[in-house]
């Protein structure tokens, strides 16, 4: 009797791997949007850069200032980064920009960089002890960014 | 020993074709389905390649069930698949990138197609941080991460670690390579690297959790050899290369064509590791019937995967690692192993546990690996009539 | 803290897997009720933390008295880590063997034990914590450069979390098979991870000996 039940419950299982492969392709885009909706996941600011926070509006440019970096697996890490990222709002950016940013408003700006688009070059002038270094320029099409390492203050 | 033996009786078993060609119509006609339903396209050069490869699928389909012999037909398509795959995507690159090498403004714009290889890394960050520690987007592009986790999901709940047979094509070029020496060179390693997977995948697992970065597509994945790999601008990616480049000659190419096994696949990847855990909630496994085996061996011998032992054998099973390629099958003299539905007794009914498992392998091996050798028919075409893989 | 934990998994568990067998006899082996075996377990554990702590806190000490911040510092602690990986990766994939430290000696130590009214489970945990496996080196090495002696201990104690996970449900039946299993996986585990400090130990070298 035992025996039976476990055998249909086998074949049972069994046979589902069909309409499982199936619905797995058929329905591949709507699982993956659903999955993504109901966990909410995104991309580590490791990688992304993180969220804009403040938008600065330029002549003919637009400087996103994005979350500091600081993800850790529990907590925060010690040391992070803060992505710049300059946009155009017109055709092209200008070959030269200069750039106060004040990544935690309140007490003026923490650096400022000086970035060279034709040379793709970036010049850091560093006004606080919390900032590291900068990394090279990112060339993003008719965009640019950079990731200036910041230490964390917490 | 041969298998000679099995093969006169598996001749002398062989159903009418009429009988094969009914078992086999309905996986055509889905095939179709899932191949065209979409609707084909009307360019020659893509067309051609895709009936090219539907009338292999059916042949290959209808030869695997009519003659009961898995691995062989498996084979081929995978193995095809696989080096389709690598000559499409690199194709796809240079054409779209102009290089293999993924630069910094690839990974900070979300643009590196998510590998599956990287699943057990992201798991424990993802718990912590909702966060997905690699370079790609969520929902845009192609081989986006859900999109790839969505697949991923569905095959291992339908195959277990027969995704590691009937769909990974990075384990289909080991197979090739494993196949192209008539014997081994190499015959004896030791036990104790069986393990080795699963200590690649505690390291790289927690690891990644440590750094937050998918630490063996960074330090150790042979495959970046044949997909993308980060450009060289530091001392610390040359020396990854460097690695990642040995791990590819050694583990994918020569051990393999000195082992005839799939040396990476069984000895190292983290990813079949992490699979083999859903195989004990897969509804398929390999048994075998001990009153028919005499112990000769030869499926230990011939196991791609080292998922056989002495010890599994005595128990009437295959280890845990096991992919379900049908090779041990195939081999036996006895016809002592076969396909086995879990919850059923061990030797019942064979041939219907078989056909229960092909359908879905087959067929989702068939659906993902179609478009790549679609691909890359379309680009040796394209080299033909234009002189170049790319346009 | 989470580096600790994280290394305590990854390679302090090869270690327990060597002496697990070998000690886990001399208190479990009596068929006592699981709230007993539980008991001596915790005694075990207690046992083995305050050898992890005695550790730790003797080798944040010599750190911080020997040396100073410095490129020499840098150097120095870099080359044991090149050492302590290199023994890592030997260890793990094989080519030595470690024994545990208190095989042949715990019935000398239970008679101590006894004569002393301490009970032996704690003395055995204390002879595992002060085991000077690989992992264990590896673990005393990086506490040695750990900014204050909080640091440290807090260190070692998730060192100890981290190697003590696997023990937890030794007290339970069926342990002694996932031994068999465990012992070439985790011996390996450490091994991979060797490979991985051999790589930090070289980028603090280097760093070391540019900025002196």
């Amino acid at each position: 009797m035992w025996q039976r039940i476990k055998t249909i419950l086998g074949y049972t299982w069994a046979a589902l791997a069909l309409p499982l492969v199936l619905a797995t392709f058929i329905g591949m885009n709507d699982w993956a949007r659903g999955l993504a909706a109901v966990t909410g996941i995104k991309v580590s600011p490791w990688f992304s850069g993180g969220e804009v926070i403040h938008t600065l509006a330029e002549p003919h440019y637009q400087v996103l200032i994005r979350e500091p970096v600081f993800q850790a697996l529990v907590g925060e890490r010690d040391e992070g980064f803060v992505q710049i990222d300059w946009v155009p709002t017109g055709e092209a950016l200008p070959a030269q920009i200069r750039s106060d940013i004040d990544v935690w408003p309140g007490d003026g700006p923490e650096f400022t960089l000086h970035l060279d688009t034709v040379t793709n070059e970036v010049h850091l002038e560093k006004h606080s002890p919390l900032v590291l270094g900068a990394q090279r320029v990112l060339n993003l099409g008719q965009s640019r960014a950079v990731r200036v390492e910041l230490r964390n203050p917490r | 020993m041969s298998d000679t033996s099995t093969a006169g009786s598996r001749s002398a078993n062989r159903p009418p074709v009429w009988k094969s060609l009914l078992k086999v119509l309905p996986f055509i006609l889905l095939t179709a389905f899932m191949l065209l339903g979409g609707g084909a396209s009307s360019d020659p050069r893509q067309l051609v390649p895709l009936i090219l490869t539907f009338v292999l699928i059916s042949v290959l389909f209808f030869r695997m069930v009519h003659t009961g012999r898995t691995d062989r037909y498996r084979a081929i398509f995978f193995i095809t698949m696989a080096f389709c795959f690598v000559l499409t995507f690199i194709a796809n690159l240079i054409e779209v990138r102009g290089s293999m090498a993924l630069t910094h403004e690839d990974m900070a714009t979300g643009q590196t197609p998510f590998c599956h290889m990287v699943i057990p890394m992201t798991i424990i960050p993802a718990a912590f941080t909702r966060t997905i520690i690699f370079p790609g987007s969520i929902l845009d592009g192609f081989a986006n991460i859900a999109t790839m986790f969505a697949l991923w999901i569905g095959v291992t709940l339908a195959l277990g670690r027969g995704f590691c047979s009937w769909g990974c094509f990075f384990g289909g070029l080991e197979d090739g390579f494993s196949r192209l020496r008539r014997k081994p060179l190499l015959r004896k390693i030791g036990h104790h690297w069986t393990y080795l997977p699963y200590a690649v995948l505690g390291a790289m697992v927690l690891l990644s959790a440590w750094t937050l970065s998918p630490s063996y597509c960074e330090w150790l994945c042979p495959f970046k050899a044949v997909t993308e790999f980060e450009a060289v601008t530091s001392t610390r990616v040359l020396i990854q290369t460097i690695m990642f480049g040995s791990l590819f000659v050694g583990l994918v190419v020569a051990l393999p064509i000195l082992t005839r096994r799939r040396t990476q696949c069984g000895l190292f990847c983290p990813m079949g590791a992490f699979q083999s855990f859903s195989n004990k909630i897969n509804a398929f496994d390999i048994r075998i019937d001990r009153e028919k085996c005499t112990d000769c061996g030869q499926c230990i011998r011939v196991c791609p995967t080292f998922s056989l032992d002495a010890r599994s054998v005595a128990d009437g099973k295959t280890r845990l690692s096991c992919t379900k390629c049908g090779k041990c099958v195939d081999a036996c003299p006895r016809g002592a192993i076969s396909f086995h539905v879990k919850g059923t007794p061990v030797g019942h009914k064979p041939a219907r546990a078989r056909m229960l498992f092909l359908y879905p392998a087959f067929l989702f091996l068939v659906v993902f690996g179609t478009g790549m050798i679609q691909g890359a028919l379309y680009r040796i075409v394209l080299l033909v009539t234009t002189g170049s893989l790319i346009q | 803290m989470i580096e600790g934990f994280l290394l305590g998994l990854s390679t302090g568990t090869s270690c327990l897997a060597f002496c697990a067998p070998i000690l886990l006899p001399y208190f479990v082996a009596e068929a006592h009720s699981h709230r007993r075996n539980l008991g001596e377990l915790g005694l075990f554990l207690l046992g083995r933390l305050a050898g992890y702590l005695i550790f730790a806190a003797a080798a944040w000490t010599v750190g911080w008295l020997l040396l100073q911040p410095s490129a020499g510092r840098e150097i120095l602690f870099g080359a044991a880590r090149l050492v302590l990986a290199l023994l890592l990766i030997a260890y793990g994939f094989g080519l030595f063997h470690l024994k545990c430290a208190a095989e042949g000696t715990a019935p000398r130590w239970r008679r101590l034990g006894q004569r002393l009214g301490m009970p032996l489970p704690l003395w055995l945990g204390l002879l595992t914590g002060l085991s000077l496996c690989p992992p264990f080196l590896l673990a005393l090495t990086e506490t040695a450069q750990a900014p204050s002696l909080g640091h440290s201990l807090l260190f070692f104690l998730a060192f100890f979390l981290g190697t003590s996970l696997f023990l937890l449900p030794l007290p339970l039946a069926g342990v002694v098979r996932r031994i068999d299993v465990l012992r070439p996986v985790a011996r390996l585990t450490a091994g991979v991870i060797g490979v991985y400090y051999l790589y930090l130990g070289l980028v603090m070298i280097t760093e070391g000996g540019i900025h002196s």
